[in-house]
């Protein structure tokens, strides 16, 4: 099964800047010329005709810098520059990106690989390049082709007859993301100060702080004439820590603080206090007692409620997975039904640079396919509307709307973008978590819980498995119904199946937050956000953890030995 | 009664602890490492199942660069500072360890590593560091050892020799900058030598890569023994990718390591190296195939450092046996079997004429670097020339500490990559032919030696072969016919290729080169072209390839 999670990862958008055209870009030049050539070179050089072709190239620059226990120990700066090719032969109504389905699906899934090019730009050394990678693409297209077309004559048809491609308008863009590279000297200063909070601590057994950033450019040209350069800029500081209980679960405290650019960073006061806190949660988990499985009321606090989002409803609205016919399909024929309770309204925005104030992650102008990304409603008070759409279009879902994405090595599939949940009605928090008591004692449950803080997901989407997700909390509390203070525990996972649990939301809370991840599927790994307000739901099920099974260290930290 | 002796005599030593070491003042690594060691020896023991017997930390610390090229263009660039840390932690007896025991085959048999430790002198970051990958190697070593000691009383092993040999303690302590390269300079380098192919449209694909990493290593046991030496290796690489007019992929390659910056390969030559390797390639664009083939074959060059690599060099390396639990993989409860030669110590293994010494404590061979060099083994065992091979006959092999049949105490052989445990290992090996002037020969009479053979056999022609990679694999070849014409042929494998190949060494050339050795922790190999009197040939069972639909731009606009 394709394994889907969200994680914590955080970074930000710069302001791409408008830089000069394309024509004077000698890598676009390059990436021109050489499609313009392969395609009529190619286009019928083989009895299955080639009718399409797409470059991406996605040149970055990626650096990092990180300490521990008040040393640095890593700083460095990457550039790269990868290519990824698209080709499809014979039509679009049936193409070699068809699925292949029963016995012959088993080694026919999608593999990653690495197009490395130039640099520095050099029209021959990238031109050379990219016709050693497209004869290979070509030959591999040729050669798929032959085997979906074997595939559709001997195995059952597919329950939609979609073709597999779609026409989308060429575009025509340019634009460079530049990102001012920091003060190495300043920032290792910093972050020694920084990781020396979490010297001497005797239950912490690992820890980091770091500064990452990447600033990423992609040129993307076609045979329908699009010519697209767009960039991003990501900018993280985060830090870690965790420790261990006597029973062997491993617990960590995670905080990253996600920007376009160094200045939307906090200062260290903010993030020692933050640091502060991580270091009291991790203590008081130490001590936490386990939660036996458990069913009934919870809250999920905002970034929580914008990963449970994620995982359990987006997913299962990417467009291909409507069609794919190993995929559970879940919401495939539910177009116009009621899916969720209706305050809830859902919609994906890759547009949105921002929300209140915070750079969102997910945020892109043209998807990994050249077209234009927008805005999709996806739900509308409860009701389904639509699906996040690639150029691999769905029954009723004739086009793309801008969401096929790829981390670079990887084929394109339908993705998230910015992921948001509304609510038509909203309480503040402390009125939320009144209803959340009172809903305990409708149900004659002694404790609802609290989800704070929640590191990521994974949901199932294919047939042969349950239509079940996971949610990985990493700070809960019990929220007595007698008046008693709240407890931190530990050790539980929550899992459902979709429509039931989304079913499920009673209320929800005026405080929308933004969750930054980075979320991986079949086409890799691509920078997300979510926003959702903190939600009520009548019944949650949660079960235990797994645990790493490790005893904690024989022998305390050095620097705490002696006093403990 | 023996194995109780040795037990109470290692105790004691390992008792005397790293604090006996003479470590250099001021030196916060080596504090951090002699002090979390002793705290480690002394209280670690988990519910009572034993303190550990051995350690030894390895902290390397330096600066790492790498490029790549292709055709004029630079495709990577990568240049940081590293630390990285190496623990090999002990329980049991030195009779009987955890050690020779692969626990779990999914991760194979690996020392602990962290490969982020502090990059500064900072003693509290660089013990935390330490603290936590030794928890991790002492509780690895528990499970091992009673892994170990189960399989060992399920069978019936009668050849247990002890894991860790008693050796002098042995400290040294040498000055070992970190150097840099031009970097600048090298990206424009690499740019350069890649752009030769730019002359060369038979060289459909190509790469050149250089690799520099330069600092120190520090090591210290439990028993005191320590070093600081330098921390090197460089390599240029150069591999270009044809096509035979059949469609027969096409692979030459090229590579020069080297241990100090000052070693570095001048660009001349690497840009007449792929010249040479570009106007080969046009040559073998044009070559043909064989069906079979049974006779001489004249490994020339860094062919003949291919067929030692292969035969000799691997077979006197790692002499003991990894064990692990037997399973569907490892029926036999083998996990990494012993040189073959191993077994044959005493017997004649070579061509009479022929002796073979390794020498870790030479650096250089007529001018050119020998990265083999080293003063003390990564068990801070002195290096030691050793004899491996006296006229024909094997007298040594590569030992590390752990004892075997034929050794009890290291040669100063045992080596390793920071995440390997040290084995018997090359450094630089010499294969030096003795003054039998019927044996030794220039290379003109060498080369009329294998025709001399070919007419002999009675064979049209016979096959000459200068670059391998490996001998169980595709290659490229000349048959040379008996006037001397030669023609390239390709798609060519070798067949039954046994150690018998060694005896049949009938003559080799007087002049010797310098090669890298393909080995994990790298080395030398210094050897004549030879000639060896019978090998057999046969075409090869791979595919060709379909040729590129269209030309390479730069060729054709």
């Amino acid at each position: 099964m394709p394994g889907i999670y969200l994680s914590l990862l955080l970074l930000a958008l710069p302001a791409p800047s408008r830089a000069g055209q394309a024509a004077k870009d000698p890598v676009m030049d390059a990436m021109v010329r050489e499609l313009d050539r392969s395609f009529d070179g190619l286009r019928h050089k083989e009895k299955v005709p080639l009718y399409y072709m797409e470059y991406e190239l996605t040149v970055s620059t990626r650096g990092q810098i990180s300490a521990n226990m008040g040393a640095l120990d890593y700083s460095g700066v990457t550039p790269s520059a990868v290519l990824d090719i698209d080709m499809r032969v014979n039509g679009m109504s049936l193409d070699n990106t068809h699925q292949v389905k029963g016995s012959m699906s088993w080694g026919d899934y999608s593999r990653s690989r690495s197009f490395p090019v130039a640099l520095d730009g050099d029209e021959a050394a990238i031109r050379a390049r990219l016709w050693e990678y497209t004869d290979k693409a070509y030959k591999e297209a040729e050669e798929r082709f032959t085997k979906v077309e074997m595939n559709k004559a001997v195995t059952a048809a597919e329950e939609d007859p979609s073709p597999d491609f779609s026409t989308a308008p060429a575009e025509d863009f340019y634009e460079t993301a530049t990102l001012q590279q920091p003060d190495v000297a300043a920032w290792g200063a910093r972050l020694r100060r920084l990781s020396a909070r979490f010297e001497g601590l005797p239950f912490v057994y690992g820890s980091g702080v770091w500064l990452s950033w990447n600033n990423v450019n992609r040129y993307i040209v076609n045979s329908d004439g699009t010519r697209v350069k767009t960039g991003n800029n990501y900018v993280t500081l985060g830090y870690s820590l965790m420790s261990r209980t006597t029973d062997g679960m491993d617990l960590t405290r995670v905080k990253q603080y996600n920007g376009d650019s160094f200045a939307g960073l906090p200062s260290d006061k903010k993030v020692l206090s933050d640091m502060d806190r991580s270091i009291k949660e991790l203590r008081e988990l130490r001590e936490a007692p386990l939660v036996e499985p458990y069913s009934g009321p919870a809250i999920l606090k905002a970034r929580a409620a914008a990963v449970y989002f994620h995982e359990i409803i987006g997913h299962r609205l990417e467009g291909h997975r409507q069609k794919l016919e190993d995929s559970g399909q879940t919401f495939a024929r539910k177009v116009g039904q009621k899916v969720t309770s209706p305050i809830v309204s859902l919609y994906d925005d890759p547009t949105l640079r921002e929300f209140d104030g915070i750079p969102l992650r997910g945020y892109y102008r043209f998807d990994d396919e050249g077209v234009r990304a927008r805005r999709v409603t996806l739900v509308k008070d409860g009701v389904l509307k639509g699906f996040l759409m690639s150029r691999s279009p769905i029954r009723g879902f004739p086009s793309s709307n801008g969401h096929g994405r790829r981390s670079p090595g990887h084929e394109v599939v339908s993705r998230m973008g910015n992921t948001i949940m509304t609510a038509s009605r909203t309480v503040p928090y402390s009125e939320l978590r009144k209803m959340l008591i009172e809903e305990c004692k409708k149900q004659g449950k002694p404790f609802g819980l609290v989800f704070d803080d929640i590191s990521g997901g994974e949901t199932n989407t294919e047939r042969g498995g349950p239509q079940a997700f996971n949610v990985f909390p990493l700070l809960v509390h019990k929220v007595f119904t007698d008046g008693r203070p709240d407890q931190v525990v530990r050790g539980v996972n929550i899992v459902g199946t979709p429509l039931t649990s989304f079913s499920e939301i009673q209320a929800a809370g005026d405080d929308p937050e933004v969750f930054n991840g980075t979320c991986g599927a079949e086409s890799g790994w691509v920078p997300v956000s979510a926003v959702s307000p903190s939600v009520l739901l009548g019944d949650i099920e949660v079960e235990k953890a797994p645990k790493s099974q490790q005893k904690p260290p024989v022998l305390p930290p050095p620097q705490a030995y002696g006093k403990e | 009664m023996k194995r109780n002796a040795l037990n109470i005599m290692l105790l004691a030593s390992a008792l005397a602890a790293p604090a006996a070491a003479a470590l250099p003042a001021g030196d916060k690594v080596f504090a951090a490492m002699r002090d979390e060691m002793s705290r480690s020896m002394d209280k670690l023991d988990l519910d009572g199942l034993g303190k550990p017997c051995f350690m030894a930390y390895r902290v390397q610390t330096g600066h790492t660069f790498s490029v790549s090229a292709s055709f004029g263009g630079l495709e990577r660039d990568y240049s940081a500072d590293f630390r990285r840390l190496g623990v090999d932690l002990r329980v049991g007896t030195y009779s009987f360890d955890s050690s020779h025991y692969a626990s779990d085959i999914w991760n194979g048999y690996h020392a602990a590593v962290d490969n982020s430790a502090p990059l500064e002198d900072d003693y509290g970051a660089l013990r935390f560091d330490l603290w936590s990958l030794t928890d991790g190697a002492y509780k690895k070593a528990l499970e091992t050892y009673s892994k170990k000691k189960a399989f060992v009383e399920s069978k019936n092993i009668t050849d247990l020799y002890p894991d860790i040999s008693t050796e002098p303690v042995h400290e040294l302590y040498l000055p070992a900058p970190v150097e840099r390269l031009d970097e600048a300079l090298w990206k424009e380098n690499a740019r350069k030598v890649s752009a030769v192919f730019r002359k060369y449209p038979a060289v459909r694909y190509s790469a050149v890569g250089l690799d520099f990493t330069s600092g120190n290593e520090r090591f210290l046991n439990s028993e005191g023994s320590a070093y600081r030496q330098p921390l090197c290796g460089g390599s240029v690489s150069i591999d270009a990718v044809g096509f035979a007019p059949d469609g027969f992929r096409l692979h030459s390659s090229y590579s020069e390591s080297f241990c100090d910056a000052k070693d570095a390969p001048p660009l001349d030559r690497l840009i007449s190296k792929a010249e040479e390797m570009g106007r080969k390639m046009t040559e073998q664009d044009k070559s043909g195939t064989l069906k079979a083939y049974i006779g001489p074959v004249l490994f020339e060059r860094q062919a003949a450092a291919a067929f030692f690599s292969s035969l000799l060099v691997s077979n006197v390396s790692s002499p003991r046996e990894i064990w692990t639990d037997p399973n569907r993989w490892y029926g036999d409860g083998v996990y990494r079997r012993a040189g073959r030669l191993v077994e044959r110590l005493g017997m004649r293994v070579m061509s009479p004429f022929l002796n073979v010494v390794d020498d870790p404590l030479a650096s250089y061979y007529d001018g050119r670097p020998l990265t083999g060099h080293y003063l003390a083994d990564n068990e801070g065992v002195p290096a030691r020339r050793l004899e491996l091979v006296r006229r024909g006959k094997l007298v040594a092999y590569y030992m590390s500490r752990a004892a075997t049949r034929d050794f009890t105490v290291s040669n100063g052989h045992g080596l390793g990559a920071l995440d390997e445990y040290p084995d018997g290992s090359p450094s630089n090996v010499f294969i030096d032919p003795d003054g039998n002037p019927s044996k030794v020969l220039s290379d003109e009479a060498l080369k009329k030696r294998f025709l001399d053979l070919c007419k002999d056999e009675e064979l049209d022609y016979c096959v000459r072969v200068d670059s391998l990679n490996g001998l169980y694999g595709p290659f490229m070849a000349w048959k040379v016919y008996l006037d001397g014409r030669e023609e390239p042929v390709h798609g060519i494998e070798f067949t039954e290729v046994t150690l018998r190949a060694l005896r049949d060494i009938v003559a080799v050339s007087k002049k010797r080169g310098v090669y890298d050795l393909d080995w994990t922790t790298g080395g030398s190999i210094v050897t004549p072209s030879i000639l060896v009197q019978e090998m057999e040939i046969k075409k090869s069972e791979r595919k060709p390839d379909k040729l590129p639909y269209l030309p390479n731009p730069y060729f054709s606009d």
